[in-house]
């Protein structure tokens, strides 16, 4: 019975390229099915038979007799059973997506594949004619043929992915490496998110007839690596006739050795440059700031009264006079006023409608949630205020912190700016060397500190190094111990034995608030002074035309209390305008990814400010936490801190919330560029000046330079909530305007486009110079994490004797465990495609695969360190070294 | 109190003038008249504060004895109490200010308080629980509780929540008197440092119930197996998608149960509607809340002061709830005080009894406190005796040159206070005052007639208002019974009562065999057939005795099986019996043993006579005294 069905569908077959053979104009399949008597889906499956053997073709709706079909055959074939066998070989040994790729007589590859539901696979490829090179299979083929078949293929390069290689040196490179390892690797170069390996298979007289691999997502590729480029490998040459002839010839060495071309720029990929992009019209229809360009205009021409007019929202014990005098490089803002920035930040909404909002919700290290409402945070900022005048604190003192990110932290700064006190916090953890210098240099009247902090499960005492570290000196300690040891001076006992009676103090205007030391990765650190009320004036501003909180929004500023970003953003800004603010200690990702997830959800947070590193970080643990997140009520994302790549940007945009990047300082106390909401983002360009700052891209002589130059970032004039000195040290403040003449000098390097969007191109110091070409650090990290197997990228320059410098990268991989060969090879294709996408194919490039890199606490990557150690040298001070 | 004495009293006590021109509602009288002349355009005035999915088309029916408002209208009681808020500038404010027994604090935002309840709205409807399915909540007083609570009221579910105290007989006769489709449970609960185990409790209930439940466990594991659920599992697993589900104005919201003097406790049923406008309109005039102000009721989610004045009318209102778990006077005698002092309490609610208690710990206590932010202290739940009035006065309220102290009086059936004093009128120690709006009160006899001022007799109330029940869950006829037991077309209250003649009102006590203990009503037939489902026991009867700080205290008479032997081993044992059976607060204080009983010749315990013995007074006529 099953005999003659077979029988009758051979006889139909036959019956039908008869048919077709008569019908070089085409045959529908309706006729055809008349013709055979047959139904009509019995002849689409005949036809559908007959065109996947090559037989016929289709072309519409109509199918003719295959131009090859019946053409003498030119060179024998690998016997297919036995190549199908080896596919099936191949799956089974490796249970992956695997294919077997014939390389036909047009120079086609026909794929066969054999898998199981589940695994992907590449879609819409039945037969490739063109893009050889995009695919490892491709790749594995063509390395091996011969150079006149070659070419034909190097006349279709385009694009399939950001990765795919369209460079005809580049793919040479890539080649000779293929022949050199004996298989293909493609990372995400035909499709993204899949990549995959493959390798030859030789016919009887050594020429290579087709090649098998397999196909797996990029996230599995590091760690099936070595077992599937083992499998690949062994089948392939079982499959073949014959082994593959060692082909190193000489000259082909020295055809693609790179130095020896003369060098070309690649072809630009036009598809994959960055696009402006519109934050969503919900955002940008509700957006607090809706003219940038007018209200810019406006600070422009008038800042006193720009200044003035949102200075009215705050209290003023007394009227300032002028709103700002400037005396280069000196300037003072709302004259002659008296305010207490703790009076408007919380006695103002203690008082009204806020009383019972939430002012604070602080996650501290120890798991325990601290939710203190605006009445609660007054009263306890008095009573603390009351204690500390108690031990003798008073106006101008100042009084160093020294504690994690907590509850005790925040009533510190309060308490000491109630009552005119200086805070200058130093950030837990800091060495104790780092710690007395700051000291000494403050000669501080206080120490207030925590005996320890809790930080991934861990205890990390300090106590001992708070010991050593004011060995000698007179000052009093206020200890908030959690040990058990009982101090003479206890922060919750001073704070209970104290009546919440003690008022906010009215201040001059620019009455110092606070001392903070920069992070110092450049040299001795310098203690930036800011002031009541320019500070509390102009930070505000921003966080309401910048970061667009609205009225009963809570906002969360990862950064640590004891950074810039955590005095303005995380405590001072969102007081000073009621809002709810979210306070971790905790790392983010302790104990996993979800925990930052879990804060976002659980205090209902609408907008996040966080850093670069962290978002690179979240990109790197994967879609699958924010897809499990119900982040209905986070709407806008801000980052700051560093460099922002433009994938990491598409990766946060599209997971989180919209992202806007933004650039500022220590010494500016607030964001100086980024683009606001009405305005389109250019991911990987900052943005624009915001209102109050007017900034240039200058040369070292202050000339300013056209569109499209790098140079210096510089402010031409402060704003109220700048800097006003460094703490013992008007001269370095001074030099700072000086460096430029007239300008201040921001020390980063940036450029500028023709619409104004200024991208940051890492700091001055932060330059590589190799021959003629000056290169920022952040533009060779964003390039290599534009790359899908990079998670961070840190790039230093190293002397070369010939060329200057090179360049030296260094990239974690999203994937960490992964195999000594698997960072080799990776290093190597990461090194041929920065060199790829810098434009110079003549640079050194070299790429080393680390597990993590080094970073200060605040998140920064210490390039100095890793440069120090490649080249033996001391890396100077380390103070603020993660430990 | 004895009645002539009481009429005698001359104390008069007003509020502070500053107090009285900041009132709320300044002009009481005017109030009062109008919410009787025109009950319509009063109640409507009131609704229209809120949100109504479909605006209704009359304020009231009222169909003798059946009273329906906000006819033809959609709301939903939490999309009033939280999307309204948790949408406007109150998203942050805090909702729910919770102090655990150990003293730690807990707070959620309007915001956080939505998102937990749409969370587990959600998981309540995966659960397969719909709208009109009854939900048990048998949870201790947590911020759990209260979101297990709105979660039901969202989704339109109704919830019937049982004192997490009560025992295993009075849980599984609640649970199946509401056909309950779910039961939410607590482990334990905490009091004076120790947790109270409720978890054997609620297993021995649905012992062969096919009945699921949810656990909210904070001392031990979850129960496991298919019908059991972690509460902060299923919270957290859920999103925050559940909408407010609009509800006819009349569907019903939550069935609390309270005790008869015959038969089964009542399921006393409240609506999303009336419930929401009445008791919200209350939180303002009556007790006189302002924005800002944070609002504590001491009582428990299980009792109706729970209901209406921890959770639906300060959230209705958007202000601050305060709540605490564990008794008054742990960890010291100056708890409360010190709770006032540091969350600046500004309106207080609590009972009679807990005043009681503080009286006798001394003024020194809340002497030691920061009490300036407390401006009022409603008191309601049993009468205030003047002395214990005078005490808070003196000790909370600075002698009352600063705050005030409001007696009211109501009952789970009224939904919210009734008779009160307002903060605009005098005080008169011994009296829980006037009418509120809303309410036409009258003292009657027997027949309905009312009674001259001064003459003790029958409350009765002569027309309902929006937050009055509208029937007994499952028993209609018992609600008619209300509305037909004294002739006149009155609700009975039950209690008795005088008038002055200046119209005050004096509450004296139970006209029924219900007790009132510490303000927890107890009917004398729930305890009497706890005693007897004892196997030793054979009779039994139950009265009320005078107690100085709980009001009144039950007393047992027990007549043994023949060939049971009295020991006090076997009266501790049948008394531990009586405290599984329905929990402590129904537990005798005291058990006699008796050879027999007192009773009428038609076989009725004559409870009188043995009560007259207790106080050594003139039990009365005895001529059906079976001999």
């Amino acid at each position: 019975m099953a005999q003659s069905r077979k029988l009758t569908t051979v006889q139909a077959a036959l019956r039908v390229l008869a048919y077709l053979a008569q019908h070089p104009e085409g045959v529908e399949a309706a006729r055809l099915a008349t013709f055979l008597g047959k139904s009509l889906s019995t002849a689409y499956a005949l036809l559908a038979s007959l065109v996947a053997e090559g037989f016929a073709e289709r072309e519409g709706s109509t199918y003719r007799l295959s131009r090859t079909a019946l053409a003498p055959a030119p060179a024998p074939l690998a016997r297919p059973e036995k190549l199908s066998d080896a596919l099936e070989e191949l799956y089974l040994r490796t249970r992956e997506r695997s294919y077997l790729a014939l390389l036909g007589r047009e120079g086609e590859l026909r794929l066969s594949t054999r898998g199981r539901q589940g695994l992907p696979r590449l879609v819409g490829l039945d037969q490739v004619t063109e893009g050889f090179h995009a695919l490892a299979l491709g790749k594995a083929v063509l390395a091996f043929l011969e150079a006149e078949a070659q070419a034909r293929h190097f006349q279709h390069l385009r694009p399939f992915t950001p990765l795919t290689i369209t460079d005809p040196l580049t793919l040479e490179e890539e080649l000779a490496k293929v022949r050199q390892l004996g298989f293909a690797v493609e990372i995400e170069e035909h499709a993204e998110g899949l990549s995959s390996l493959a390798a030859p298979i030789f016919g009887p007289e050594g020429r290579v007839v087709g090649a098998l691999g397999v196909l797996v997502p990029s996230r599995r590729f590091p760690y099936a690596f070595t077992r599937l480029a083992q499998a690949v490998q062994e089948v392939a040459r079982a499959a073949s006739s014959f082994p593959p002839q060692a082909q190193t010839p000489k000259e082909e060495e020295e055809k693609n050795a790179p130095a020896l071309q003369p060098p070309r720029t690649p072809p630009a990929i036009p598809s994959y440059e960055e696009q402006p992009v519109w934050a969503p019209a919900s955002l940008r229809n509700n957006a607090n700031l809706q003219d940038y360009a007018a209200e810019y205009a406006r600070s422009q021409q008038d800042p006193e009264s720009f200044w003035a007019e949102w200075a009215r929202r705050f209290h003023w014990f007394r009227p300032y006079e002028r709103v700002v005098e400037w005396n280069f490089p000196n300037h003072r803002w709302f004259v002659g006023g008296q305010t207490n920035i703790t009076y408007n930040a919380l006695d103002r909404h203690a008082k009204g409608p806020k009383r019972n909002q939430l002012a604070l919700v602080v996650l501290a290290d120890d798991g325990s949630v601290h939710k203190v409402s605006y009445r609660e945070l007054r009263d306890l900022v008095s009573r603390l205020a009351g204690g500390l005048q108690a031990l003798g604190v008073g106006a101008g003192d100042r009084v160093a912190v020294y504690m994690p990110t907590s509850l005790e932290t925040t009533l510190t700064f309060l308490a000491c700016a109630r009552i005119g006190a200086v805070h200058v916090a130093i950030p837990a953890g800091l060495g104790s060397q780092a710690l007395r210098e700051r000291l000494l240099d403050t000669q501080a009247r206080l120490l207030v500190a925590a005996d320890r902090m809790y930080q991934a499960g861990r205890t990390i005492p300090l106590r001992g190094l708070v010991e050593e570290a004011t060995q000698g000196l007179t000052m009093p300690i206020l200890w908030h111990s959690r040990d058990g040891q009982q101090d003479t001076l206890e922060f919750w006992e001073l704070l209970e034995a104290h009546r919440p009676t003690t008022p906010a103090l009215p201040l001059d205007s620019e009455h110092p608030l606070f001392i903070l030391y920069t992070s110092g990765s450049t040299g001795k650190p310098k203690g930036v002074v800011h002031v009541h009320g320019g500070y509390m004036v102009g930070t505000t501003y921003h966080l309401r035309t910048l970061f667009d909180l609205k009225e009963g929004e809570v906002s969360w500023a990862t950064a640590d209390l004891s950074w810039i970003v955590g005095h303005s953003y995380g405590l001072y800004a969102p007081l000073l305008e009621g809002l709810t603010s979210v306070l971790r200690a905790e790392r983010l990702d302790y104990p996993d990814a979800g925990s930052f997830y879990e804060t976002l959800e659980e205090c209902g947070v609408n907008v996040l400010i966080t850093s670069p590193t962290w978002l690179r970080t979240l990109r790197k643990h994967g879609d699958d936490w924010a897809k499990k997140a119900h982040l209905s009520e986070l709407r806008l994302v801000a980052s700051v801190g560093e460099y922002l790549a433009p994938e990491v940007w598409h990766w946060a945009t599209k997971h989180l919330a919209h992202v806007l990047d933004h650039w500022w300082q220590t010494e500016t106390g607030g964001p100086c560029l980024s683009t606001p909401l009405c305005c389109p983002v250019k991911p990987g360009k900052v943005g624009l000046p915001l209102p109050g700052v007017e900034v240039a891209v200058v040369d070292p002589q202050g000339r300013e330079l056209p569109p499209g130059e790098k140079g210096h970032l510089v402010l031409r004039f402060p704003f109220p909530h700048f800097m006003r000195t460094f703490w013992n040290n008007p001269e370095r403040y001074a030099e700072q305007w000086q460096r430029i003449p007239g300008v201040y000098a921001t020390g980063d390097l940036a450029v500028r486009d023709s619409e104004g969007y200024i991208a940051l191109l890492g700091r001055s110091d932060d330059v590589i110079k190799v021959g003629e070409l000056r290169i920022g650090t952040a533009e060779i990290e964003g390039t290599m994490l534009a790359h899908p197997a990079v998670a961070e990228a840190a790039a230093v320059g190293l002397s070369d004797p010939i060329h200057g410098e090179v360049i030296k990268v260094y990239v974690v991989l999203k994937t960490r465990e992964s195999s000594l060969q698997v960072r080799e090879i990776m290093a190597s294709k990461l090194a041929t495609y920065l060199r790829r996408q810098l434009g110079s194919a003549g640079l050194h490039t070299e790429v080393e695969v680390l597990e993590h890199l080094p970073r200060t606490k605040s998140g920064k990557i210490l390039r100095r360190l890793l440069k120090a150690q490649e080249l033996g040298a001391d890396p100077g001070d380390l103070s603020t070294l993660e430990p | 109190m004895e009645l002539e004495q009481l009429l005698k009293t001359e104390l008069r006590y007003q509020a502070p003038a500053a107090l009285r021109e900041a009132a709320n509602v300044p002009d009481f009288q005017a109030e009062y008249t109008r919410s009787l002349q025109d009950p319509e355009g009063f109640w409507g005035a009131q609704a229209q504060r809120f949100h109504w999915f479909r605006p209704y088309e009359r304020v009231m029916e009222w169909n003798f004895p059946d009273h329906r408002w906000f006819v033809g209208g959609q709301t939903n009681i939490t999309y009033n109490a939280l999307d309204r808020h948790a949408k406007g500038p109150k998203r942050n404010q805090v909702a729910l200010l919770y102090l655990r027994e150990d003293g730690q604090e807990e707070k959620l935002t309007y915001g956080e308080l939505l998102d937990r309840v749409a969370r587990l709205a959600t998981a309540l409807g995966r659960l397969g629980i719909a709208q009109g399915d009854r939900v048990i909540i048998y949870m201790p007083l947590t911020l759990e509780g209260i979101i297990a609570i709105l979660a039901c009221a969202r989704i339109g579910a109704i919830h019937s929540v049982v004192y997490a105290g009560l025992g295993v007989s009075a849980l599984r006769e609640r649970i199946l008197d509401a056909g309950a489709k779910l039961v939410m449970a607590g482990d334990v609960s905490y009091r004076r440092g120790k947790a109270v185990d409720l978890e054997a409790i609620v297993l021995q209930a649905i012992e062969d119930l096919d009945i699921p439940t949810v656990w909210f466990c904070r001392s031990k594991a979850a129960p496991q197996g298919p019908r059991f659920h972690d509460f902060n599992q299923l919270l957290w697993s859920h999103p925050p998608k559940a909408e407010a589900v609009p509800l006819d104005s009349e569907h019903p919201l939550f069935i609390l149960y309270t005790s008869g003097s015959t038969g089964k406790p009542k399921g006393v049923v409240h609506v999303h509607g009336g419930y929401m406008v009445g008791t919200a309109y209350h939180l303002r005039s009556f007790f006189d809340v302002k924005d800002t102000d944070v609002y504590w009721a001491t009582s428990d989610i299980g009792w109706i002061v729970g209901h209406s004045y921890i959770v639906y009318a300060p959230l209705l209102e958007g202000v601050t709830s305060l709540l605490r778990e564990g008794a008054p006077d742990y960890p010291d005698p100056g708890a409360f005080w010190s709770v006032v002092e540091r969350y600046r309490v500004n309106v207080m609610f609590t009972a009679p009894t807990a005043v009681r208690m503080f009286m006798k710990f001394g003024p020194e206590w809340p002497a030691r406190h920061d009490l300036s932010s407390l401006r009022l202290v409603g008191v309601a739940g049993e009468p205030l005796n003047p002395e214990a009035w005078q005490w808070a006065v003196e000790h909370l309220t600075e002698g009352g040159k600063r705050g005030f102290v409001a007696d009211n009086w109501w009952q789970t059936e009224l939904g919210g206070p009734t008779l009160g004093t307002p903060i605009t009128l005098e005080a008169r120690p011994g009296f829980a005052g006037v009418p509120l709006p809303g309410v036409e009160a009258a003292v009657v006899d027997a027949k309905g007639h009312e009674v001259p001022p001064g003459s003790g007799g029958l409350l009765v109330l002569k027309r309902p208002f929006p937050h009055m029940m509208r029937t007994v869950w499952g028993n209609h006829a018992r609600y008619t019974q209300y509305w037909t037991e004294i002739p006149g077309w009155v609700y009975a209250a039950g209690d008795v009562a005088s008038q002055s003649p200046d119209g005050y009102f004096g509450v004296l006590g139970r006209a029924d065999d219900v007790l009132n203990v510490a303000g927890h009503r107890i009917g004398t037939a729930d305890v009497e057939s706890a005693l007897v489902s004892h196997p030793a026991v054979a009779e039994a009867a139950v009265i009320g005795v005078p107690d100085p700080i709980k009001g009144e205290n039950i007393k047992a008479f027990v007549v043994l099986r023949a060939g049971r032997e009295k020991s006090p081993a076997l009266r501790e044992e049948i008394i531990q019996h009586v405290r599984l059976e329905l929990g402590p607060i129904a537990t005798p204080a005291e058990l006699v043993f008796l050879d027999k009983l007192p009773k009428t010749r038609s076989g009725k315990i004559l409870r009188r006579l043995l009560k007259a013995q207790e106080l050594g007074k003139d039990p009365g006529d005895l001529s059906t005294l079976e001999e």
